[in-house]
C-alpha cells in the first residue's frame, strides 16, 4: 500500500510501477520502475536482468525527492538511487555495468574501465560527499584505521546514512554518460591528476577516472560526477 | 575479499582473492598485523585470484609497505590480473613495490 500511494503521489499510473514479488523475494516481471523499502544486492540483480530501468530505495524516511519517479521512463536511461548505507554494502559497480554490457550500452572492452570508474565515484559520493569526510587516510595505520572509524561512526548516524546516492546513465547515439551524485556540500573542482605523492595513501579515484573514462565532468557544484565512454 | 597468510622461511606469502575495497580494512588489517609480526625479508602478495582492487585497496597495499620497510621486509605483488594490473599501473606502483608477472 505505501508503495502505491508513493505511485498516486508522483503521478504514477499502475502500469508504470507495476512490482511482481513472489513470496521468496523473487520477480518474474520487468517493471521500469521498481521502488523498494530496503535495497538488497539479489533484488537489484534481478531487477537489473529483467531489464529494469530504475530502482529506487525509498529508505527510512519513506520519502522522495519530489518528480524523481515521473522523470524515470526514459528508454535510453538506467537509474538507481539508494540510501548511503545501502551503497556501502552493496557492491553496485558490478551489477551496474553489466546491465549496461546486457542492454549493448556499454562495450565489452570497456567493462572494466567503467566499472572500476563507477566504483571509485560512488565511493566517493558515499565517503567525501554524503558522510561528509573530506581528509581520506593519509600518514600511518593508525590514520588508516580512523578513517575507518569515522567512516563506520557516519553510517551509524541516520541523517548521513539516509541521504542518497544516485548513479544514472543515459544512453546517447555516440557515448554513455553515467552519473554519479550525492548530497554532500560538494566541492568547487577538483584536479585529478592531483596526488602530492605516490606513496600518498588516498586520493588515487578521480586519478583513475580520468586515466580510464573518455572524459570526466563535475557538475551540481560538484555533488554529480559525470563519466563519458565513447560507444 | 578473501586471504590466506602462510609463514615462510624467508617471510610471509599472502593469497588474496575477490574484490578488494573499501570495506575490506578490517580483513586487511589483520594481513598488516601478520606482516608486523612476521620474520624474513619478503612478503609476497599473491594476486592471481584477485578479480578487483579499488583506490582504497592500493592504500592498503602502501599501508603493508609502510609496516614492512623499517623492517627490511620488501612486499612483492605477483600474478596481478590484466585489470588489477592497469590500476597498479596507473598508481605507479612498479615504482614502490616490487611487481612481477
Amino acid at each position: 500500500m505505501l508503495l502505491r500511494r508513493l505511485a498516486e503521489a508522483h503521478g504514477l499510473v499502475h502500469g508504470d510501477w507495476e512490482v511482481e514479488a513472489a513470496e521468496d523475494g523473487g520477480l518474474f516481471t520487468a517493471p521500469i520502475i521498481l521502488v523498494t523499502l530496503r535495497g538488497s544486492a539479489r533484488e537489484l540483480r534481478a531487477a537489473l536482468d529483467l531489464g529494469t530501468r530504475a530502482y529506487v530505495e525509498l529508505g527510512d524516511d519513506e520519502e522522495l525527492p519530489a518528480g524523481l519517479l515521473a522523470g524515470l521512463t526514459g528508454q535510453l536511461l538506467l537509474h538507481l538511487s539508494l540510501s548511503t548505507i545501502t551503497s556501502f554494502s552493496l557492491d553496485m559497480a558490478p551489477q551496474f555495468c553489466a546491465a549496461l554490457l546486457a542492454r549493448g550500452w556499454l562495450d565489452a572492452q570497456r567493462r572494466a574501465d567503467a566499472e572500476i570508474c563507477v566504483h571509485e565515484a560512488v565511493s566517493n559520493a558515499i565517503v567525501h560527499g554524503n558522510l561528509d569526510i573530506h581528509q581520506g587516510p593519509s600518514a600511518d595505520v593508525g590514520a588508516f584505521d580512523s578513517f575507518f572509524r569515522a567512516v563506520q561512526d557516519r553510517l551509524a548516524d541516520r541523517a548521513h546514512a539516509n541521504r542518497r546516492v544516485t548513479v544514472e546513465a543515459v544512453a546517447g547515439p555516440e557515448e554513455l554518460c553515467i552519473r554519479i551524485s550525492d548530497q554532500g556540500r560538494g566541492h568547487s573542482g577538483l584536479a585529478p591528476t592531483s596526488i602530492d605523492r605516490l606513496e600518498a595513501k588516498s586520493g588515487r579515484g578521480l586519478r583513475i577516472m580520468d586515466e580510464l573514462a573518455d572524459r570526466v565532468s563535475f557538475s551540481d557544484a560538484g555533488r554529480t560526477v559525470n563519466l563519458y565512454f565513447r560507444r | 575479499m578473501d586471504y590466506t597468510v602462510h609463514t615462510a622461511a624467508d617471510g610471509l606469502r599472502v593469497t588474496l582473492s575477490g574484490r578488494m575495497t573499501l570495506i575490506d580494512h578490517e580483513k586487511f588489517r589483520n594481513v598488516v598485523d601478520a606482516i608486523e609480526k612476521a620474520e624474513g625479508n619478503v612478503c609476497i602478495f599473491d594476486l592471481t585470484r584477485l578479480e578487483f582492487v579499488d583506490s582504497s585497496g592500493l592504500g592498503m597495499f602502501l599501508i603493508a609497505r609502510d609496516v614492512a620497510l623499517p623492517k627490511k621486509m620488501e612486499i612483492e605483488l605477483f600474478g596481478a590480473q590484466e585489470s588489477v594490473k592497469r590500476i597498479l599501473q596507473i598508481a605507479k606502483f612498479q615504482t614502490l613495490f616490487r611487481v612481477t608477472p
